[in-house]
């Protein structure tokens, strides 16, 4: 039950009746009551919430990606003998960024309406409708019945993949790599491609003697890089990731480096698996072909979020080591904290150097580097002073790392997803893989 | 210029000495450009709060200025209303009152004549007996019960520009004449007082009567038989209706035959009791509060309107749906843990760690910019700095490898000779390597070279 403005005016224009025709205390409780009597049976007329019948066009999760729209429908359908004026409220949780709030909609007998809502999501996440609330407005427009109905829908919000303008550059690199566009290179560690004959420029340690033997000519060999390699990707979603920096936190950044080396790597002709995990593994993503990674990338990644807790290194170290049997790149998105590095990543490192390529990816803050420029006042320098001992320890861990070889790429959320596939072409070239 | 249609002057020739306005196009005159403005450092979150903070205080402004100046503007007009119209107007007709309009001179020249004056504010029958002249000077102030009192009394009464009230009351033959516009005239009538006066200021109200016997004196153009001063008998008295205050006023008792009216009309009795009505206090037991006082329309049109408010208070009180919560994952700026450590380096008057900070970023900067190599110690990097920059090694050494500052200004200071070190290798050594640990600007202080 509840009362429209209308009601409320009518009320209001009953003072001019009562004040000018019938000013009495009957008056005030004939006209109230008349209009509450009115209000009543309207709101007893008006057609039950219960008859409604509510759905939803499309069954299933509704994906989008994070800073675009949806639009998501919802069908009325009034199978009753009267007319139905409705109020209706698609609820969706807050960051689901559902308008308009509420519709207006009027279902005629026997017939269904649709009722669309545009979702523009602010987070990453699946994201539910809570609830649909529906107010039916009486005949005279004084009162209404209000109910509410549970009509689930679901969307996944994916990330939102902004880095994804760095990899046009990147597979054009990955082409030249690759021999597709320009001259075959040579590079150690990469395979035994095809023979051609020699012309002048080419290394003449790549001469072919014994085929040079067989032709009348000088014979060189071409190499390719190297393809079919597994590149495994860790991103840490414990404490370290939970940091934001900028506007968004570092885990935004983590996966958003995370897709565009997958993507990179996929063209490449490598083979990508992604683990997700804190103190459990949260998202992990296996064997997925080259055409459906980044879906299955994207998916998997939707409802991570950071957690306040301290990521398990072991716990990381093993998983990694199983889901990478043969010789793989490990890409490790992680923070560089001094302490969590030295006590929880230094002792498992170990098994993972021994068998694979160990590339670290920290995101950085570029506010350090702001902070440690603030001169002034003496807060500004005491700022100054903790920024750099902050960036010096941070400096000190990579260089330890580095030292048991490990790779480093130490950049802010902008750049950390182009440093990294700059570091992934690199290794790819030198064979590293 | 020379076939150009007429109109406004030609401008007159540039004059060479004057100097040029100046062209926002031009190019700025050479030399070094300022520094650009730097935004103090803040966390970036306390500017987005600012900003959103005062763009939320510059609507709220914007939002109640109209309503505020409305107010403003009624309060300042009911002030200027207050002041222009709190000029004194008291003493109207008042026999002690000198003021223009008030009575002080006419009632003098009654005592003078003989003529007992007595100024009432109230008055029942028992005082006002036959053989009285009653003034009644504004008789639309009479309450009902003085107006029946002053009826029931046997006393002449002279009435001025009495409303229709009073006339039912007193003389209920005499009715006004809405439409009548008096100009002072001659009496034409034969009552003695106007006849002696001759022509007074009587551009009041005007009166007419179907009493035969009454007099009627200084009669108005139009409508016919209306007239300015009208005299009737009622129920043994003489009842005197005059249509202005005027002829009774110290402003022009002195024109014209006023003076002779008012004391001919006012001294027929030697007791003359001068009524300036008052409403009386209500009675015990008759006080009638406001809302007694109210048309109950008034009083039962704003219980409507509660109810109004009610209904009002239901319709948006009424939620469609309830609240929706979301949990939110717990997100930190990356920085605050910098910013602490910070805080707590100065709670704590760490000037000597601070400074080491401070250093070693320094250090290791130079170093990286001078090629010194790594772990060759201070001592290096000063003489290097000091060999690029031209400095002295004592100098170069005070600040890089120095004592702990004694004082949070020093300190400051200190920072300051750091940065003027960097400047000064930065000038001589443009190729400065960066290292891959740092992408992010090192200082935005310096200008770029």
């Amino acid at each position: 039950m509840a009362v429209t403005g209308r009601l409320a005016l009518l009320v209001a224009l009953g003072a001019l009746v009562v004040g000018l025709l019938w000013p009495s205390g009957t008056g005030v409780l004939v006209v109230s009551g008349v209009l509450a009597l009115a209000a009543a049976v309207d709101a007893l007329v008006a057609v039950p919430v219960r008859s409604l019948r509510l759905e939803r066009e499309r069954d299933g999760i509704a994906t989008l990606r994070l800073g675009t729209s949806l639009e998501v429908a919802l069908r009325v359908a009034n199978p009753g003998r009267r007319r139905a004026s409705l109020v209706l409220r698609d609820a969706w949780e807050p960051s689901a960024g559902a308008v308009p709030a509420r519709h207006r909609v009027v279902v005629p007998a026997g017939e269904r309406r649709r009722v669309v809502t545009t979702l523009t999501p602010t987070r990453r996440g699946d994201r539910d409708a809570v609830r649909v609330t529906v107010r039916s407005i009486g005949p005279l427009g004084l009162a209404a019945r209000q109910g509410r109905r549970d009509v689930p829908a679901r969307v996944r919000v994916l990330p939102a993949f902004g880095s994804r303008r760095h990899l046009p550059s990147r597979l054009a690199r990955l082409r030249e790599l690759d021999g597709r566009r320009a001259v075959q290179i040579r590079g150690q560690g990469t395979e035994f491609d095809s023979l051609r004959e020699y012309v002048a420029g080419d290394d003449v340690r790549s001469i072919d003697w014994r085929a040079s033997a067989r032709s009348t000519d000088l014979v060189v060999r071409t190499w390719r890089p190297e393809r079919d390699r597994h590149v495994l990707v860790v991103i840490d979603t414990g404490r370290s990731a939970a940091g934001r920096v900028g506007d968004a936190p570092r885990l935004d950044a983590a996966l958003d480096t995370a897709l565009l080396l997958a993507a990179l790597a996929s063209r490449g002709g490598d083979r990508v698996d992604l683990l997700a995990l804190d103190r459990e593994v949260r998202a992990s993503v296996l064997g997925a072909t080259a055409g459906d990674l980044l879906p299955a990338l994207v998916t998997a990644m939707a409802p991570l979020e950071p957690r306040l807790v301290e990521t398990d290194m072991r716990l990381l170290a093993t998983a990694a080591l199983a889901r990478a049997g043969r010789r793989s790149l490990v890409v490790l998105v992680t923070g560089l904290d001094e302490a969590a590095v030295s006590e929880g990543l230094d002792p498992v490192l170990g098994p993972l150097l021994h068998r694979h390529t160990l590339l670290l990816a920290a995101v950085a803050d570029p506010e350090l580097a702001t902070m440690a420029a603030g001169r002034g006042d003496a807060e500004a320098v005491y700022t100054a002073a903790a920024a750099g001992a902050a960036r010096d320890a941070r400096r000190r861990t990579a260089e330890r790392l580095a030292r048991r070889g490990v790779e480093i790429v130490d950049a802010g959320p902008e750049d950390l997803p182009p440093a990294v596939a700059d570091r992934y072409l690199a290794l790819k070239a030198a064979g590293r893989l | 210029m020379t076939d150009r249609a007429p109109g406004p002057p030609p401008a007159p020739p540039p004059d060479p000495t004057a100097t040029p306005p100046p062209d926002p196009t031009a190019t700025p005159p050479p030399g070094p450009a300022p520094d650009p403005p730097r935004a103090p450092v803040i966390n970036g979150d306390s500017r987005r709060l600012e900003a959103a903070n005062s763009a939320f205080a510059a609507s709220r402004t914007r939002r109640w200025r109209g309503p505020v100046l409305v107010v403003a503007a009624v309060l300042v007009g009911a002030l200027v209303i207050a002041v222009l119209g709190a000029a004194p107007r008291t003493g109207g007709l008042d026999p002690e009152a000198a003021s223009p309009e008030g009575s002080m001179a006419l009632a003098r020249l009654l005592t003078g004549q003989g003529v007992r004056v007595e100024p009432v504010a109230d008055l029942d029958a028992a005082t006002a007996g036959p053989g009285r002249t009653v003034l009644v000077t504004f008789p639309e102030r009479m309450s009902t019960r003085q107006r029946q009192a002053l009826a029931a009394s046997g006393a002449d009464l002279v009435v001025v520009r009495p409303d229709e009230r009073s006339l039912a009351a007193l003389a209920p033959t005499v009715r006004p004449e809405l439409l009548a516009l008096p100009e002072p005239t001659d009496p034409a009538c034969g009552l003695p007082a106007a006849v002696r006066a001759g022509p007074v200021d009587l551009a009041g109200a005007a009166y007419a009567t179907d009493d035969p016997t009454a007099q009627r004196c200084y009669p108005v153009e139009e409508p016919v038989g209306a007239s300015s001063l009208v005299a009737v008998r009622d129920r043994g008295r003489t009842v005197t209706v005059v249509g202005d205050a005027a002829p009774f006023t110290n402003d022009v008792l002195d024109e014209q035959g006023n003076a002779a009216l008012a004391l001919n009309l006012l001294g027929a009795h030697p007791d003359l009791l001068w009524y300036l009505p008052v409403p009386p206090p209500a009675e015990p037991g008759q006080e009638r509060s406001t809302t007694e006082l109210l048309p109950s329309g008034w009083i039962w049109g704003p219980v409507q309107l509660l109810v109004a408010g009610l209904a009002v208070a239901l319709w948006r009180g009424r939620r469609l749906g309830p609240v929706i919560t979301e949990d939110l994952p717990v997100v930190v700026p990356a920085g605050e843990t910098v910013r602490g450590r910070a805080r707590l380096y100065r709670r704590a008057g760490a000037r000597d760690r601070a400074a080491a900070a401070l250093r070693g970023d320094a250090v290791r900067d130079l170093a990286a910019r001078l090629g010194v190599p790594r772990g060759a110690g201070t001592r290096a990097v000063v003489d290097a700095v000091a060999a690029r920059s031209g400095r002295s090694v004592a100098k170069v050494g005070g600040v890089l490898d120095g004592p702990v500052p004694a004082d949070d200004a020093a300190l400051v200071a200190l920072a300051g000779d750091l940065d003027a070190l960097r400047r000064s290798v930065r000038g001589t050594n443009g190729a400065a390597t960066e290292t891959a640990t740092e992408t992010a600007p090192r200082d935005a202080r310096d200008p770029a070279p």
